[in-house]
């Protein structure tokens, strides 16, 4: 797999200056496919609690997504079906221990099963990471991606026991989750797939759990590399500030990195499909040089199975030049506001929450008005149905007085989305 | 000759001193890199992408300044005090009874136009050896157009493909043939002090200025006085063809070739000639004079002065032509040869 990584950032800063940005931009060889050796591993993991059969919709669309999605497994792909509730267990292969590979009849064993998901029980998802673990484990040259279903709380357990779960996980698997209707708690569903590099999304009625079950498949089946991490070497005496993927979704990387070797960082990244490409807000504070040195303040590259691939500098060059030093890099703009986008909607939601209208308002309407200048017209739209826009230009809003918990809760899942720089002409 | 500053040298293991060129530490045995070259900001003995590995200091490129003589010439090239790399080049040969010179500028808006610049002057150095005194200046153009085509495009936001202006010249006693495109001069200065500007900017400025629109004075201060109309690149118009030039030198003299990193400190001919000095010095001490002006001025640009002394020093008949450039040095026997001093300088 080879991948090409750009950086964007103005090099120059004034006399003294310790703190470099950068953009960095990785793309993966559209034409990689993986390799033949490269095995696929997927495991649904659905909430069968007892909630699901309130209303009876949403174990019948579970039930009828599941089997969609196991009858498109491909030929030799690793998977299993967990059912999830206070504690997990294989509904296929069932009572199992092991993953199965795909194939004619294991495909329609599968959807067999699927068909009899039955709810009953509390929630405690940490045990249906634990069985996912336990049968990702085996496989460590995969690529493995789980996808988990959930319509409630994790309430049948300490907040402790699914965080020493996800620690357990981290280099294991990936992990996508999705929470369907209203009654789940972003947050905990966000704490996973940050933890296991995946994403979060809202399933607003049950009806579209089919077609998102299909997609994580897609998406899952598409990858080529597992396990890619972004290396970051950073100079004797600098201090990586933060390491920040900006596209497509705001994650920190900063308190991910492992030691990579000498003044160098490697923060994982997960799997790639061929053609993906992703940006990384880098910062560094260097100790500033003299006016006309030029210092190399980090080299970025992305890394596979130890080896790293073509690296991008990120360099600092110390000028008395103001014209220079002050000059924007519009890629390293654009994200500063995307994040700043994301973190106003966070406290916006906050604030409204704890009845601090003042304060939701004055968030909010930041969020409107950058999401606007952006061209963020996704969340634009989401916040829109949570605050009635007088001008989106400036950010002027009101709060809307009945806010449905699902268009809350879908802004909030979706916050962290970002566009990129638009392109001039 | 690159312009190296003194460093103490230590080992990496057990900071005892080194001497740069040893293998091992005499202190403590360990193994050296075989270069031995020192980071001159904090004296790590490993580089890579030209960047020290431990502090991250860029190194010194060779590029960065280069003094060059061959009999009855002296080139100097540096990078001034303001940018980052010197994305100014030159090749020059000596033969029997010509001088050929090539004297390119990186465009500084544009990627990798350091390496642009070498190709260009390498290709036409090329092209213009094989006729000597008849060198085709058009096809050298055409040479170094082709020639930068073949660096490497890096997609960049801001800045266009590599790129960079052409001045070529063949110089006899009898003749002195000129070809240029972009803002690099070319200068006659006689024995008098008579100086002459040889070529016509293809500038923005000069294009304003010989319009009528603007005086030369506003145009030195204008903010687009540095703007080039025309250049070597993969997005250069294929009908821009080099300005050609021929002058029949009157008599001894010294033929300058400059980059505008020069001239924008010496823009009126008497300034120039001010700064040349004794012109019965050896050509490189008056190149040497000539950057160290433009340094003095500010430094903005990268500055190259190539100086070509007339009437020419003869070599031996039949001799291969020396050849050098900004990338690649004369061999010690050329470069250490006898400065053609006061005897032939007019």
């Amino acid at each position: 797999m080879s991948f090409t990584a750009s950086t964007y950032q103005n090099e120059y800063l004034p006399a003294g200056a310790e703190e470099v940005h950068a953009v960095v931009t990785v793309t993966a060889d559209a034409a990689t496919v993986a390799a033949a050796a490269t095995a696929k591993a997927v495991v649904l993991a659905v909430d069968t609690s007892g909630s699901m059969g309130h209303p009876p919709t949403k174990i019948q669309a579970a039930r009828k997504a599941v089997a969609a999605a196991v009858a498109e497994i491909p030929d030799g792909t690793l998977f299993a079906v967990i059912v999830g509730s206070h504690e997990a267990a294989c509904a296929y292969p069932w009572g199992g221990d092991a993953l199965v590979v795909a194939d004619d009849r294991t495909r329609a064993e599968a959807v067999e099963i699927a068909g009899r998901l039955e709810p009953s029980g509390g929630t405690a998802i940490s045990t249906w990471l634990r069985l996912a673990r336990f049968l990702f484990d085996p496989h460590p040259g995969a690529i493995k991606l789980a996808y988990l279903l959930t319509d409630g709380k994790n309430e049948s357990e300490q907040r402790s026991v699914l965080e020493a779960e996800l620690r357990a996980c981290t280099d294991v698997f990936q992990c996508d989750a999705r929470g369907v209707g209203d009654a789940w708690v972003v947050e905990e569903l966000r704490l996973v797939t940050s933890s296991l590099l995946g994403e979060v999304d809202i399933i607003a009625t049950p009806d579209e759990m089919d077609d998102d079950f299909r997609a994580f498949l897609t998406r899952a089946l598409g990858k080529a590399v597992a396990d890619v991490s972004l290396r970051v070497w950073a100079p004797q005496g600098a201090a990586v500030q933060f390491v920040r993927q900006v596209a497509p979704a705001i994650e920190d990387l900063t308190t991910k990195g492992v030691d990579g070797g000498p003044l160098t960082r490697d923060f994982p990244t997960g799997a790639w499909a061929g053609g993906e490409s992703r940006d990384y807000h880098v910062s560094v504070s260097v100790p500033p040089g003299a006016v006309g040195e030029e210092k190399l303040a980090a080299r970025v590259a992305l890394v596979v199975d130890g080896q790293a691939g073509q690296s991008s500098l990120v360099r600092a060059i110390w000028t008395d030049d103001e014209a220079l030093s002050t000059r924007i890099n519009p890629q390293v703009a654009h994200y500063t506001g995307q994040t700043e986008l994301a973190d106003a909607i966070h406290e916006g939601l906050e604030a409204r929450k704890a009845g601090d209208e003042a304060r939701a308002t004055i968030r909010l309407g930041r969020a409107v008005a950058i999401a606007h200048a952006s061209g963020n017209e996704g969340t634009v739209r989401l916040l829109a149905k949570v605050v009635e826009v007088d001008d989106p230009a400036s950010g002027t809003v009101r709060l809307r007085r009945e806010v449905a918990a699902l268009d809350e809760m879908a802004l909030d899942t979706r916050s962290t989305r970002t566009v990129r720089v638009t392109k001039k002409g | 000759m690159t312009r190296g500053t003194a460093v103490a040298l230590a080992c990496p293991s057990c900071s005892a001193p080194v001497v740069a060129g040893d293998l091992f530490c005499e202190a403590c045995g360990h193994e050296l890199p075989p270069t031995g070259v020192a980071c001159p900001g904090c004296g790590a003995f490993q580089a890579v992408d030209g960047y020290c590995a431990a502090c991250g200091l860029r190194q010194p490129a060779p590029r960065d300044h280069v003094e060059l003589a061959l009999p009855g010439i002296g080139v100097v090239t540096d990078k001034g005090h303001r940018h980052h790399h010197n994305e100014d080049s030159f090749a020059v040969a000596v033969a029997d009874g010509v001088v050929l010179g090539v004297v390119c500028d990186g465009v500084s808006m544009s990627t990798r136009s350091d390496e642009a610049s070498q190709t260009a002057v390498d290709a036409a150095l090329a092209v213009l050896t094989q006729g000597g005194a008849d060198g085709d200046l058009e096809a050298a153009f055409d040479a170094a157009q082709a020639a930068v085509l073949h660096v490497p495009v890096e997609p960049h936001p801001e800045k266009g493909p590599p790129s960079c202006t052409f001045l070529a010249g063949v110089v006899t006693d009898a003749a002195v043939r000129l070809a240029l495109l972009g803002d690099c001069r070319a200068y006659w200065v006689g024995t008098g002090g008579d100086a002459r500007q040889l070529t016509e900017d293809e500038s923005w400025a000069a294009i304003e200025v010989r319009a009528g629109r603007l005086t030369a004075e506003e145009a030195r201060g204008h903010p687009l006085a540095g703007t080039i109309t025309r250049w070597l690149a993969v997005d250069a118009d294929p009908a821009w063809r080099p300005a050609l030039v021929s002058f029949t030198p009157p008599g001894p003299g010294h033929l300058l070739l400059v980059s505008d990193g020069l001239w924008a400190y010496t823009d009126e001919p008497a300034d120039l000639v001010a700064a040349m000095g004794e012109r019965t010095d050896a050509p490189l001490t008056i190149a040497q004079r000539l950057v160290t002006h433009a340094l003095a001025g500010g430094g903005h640009d990268n500055i190259t002065v190539l100086v070509t002394v007339l009437p020419l020093v003869a070599t031996e008949p039949g001799s291969p032509p020396a050849i050098a450039s900004a990338a690649t040095p004369p061999p010690p026997s050329l470069a250490t040869a006898p400065e053609p001093a006061g005897d032939t300088a007019p």
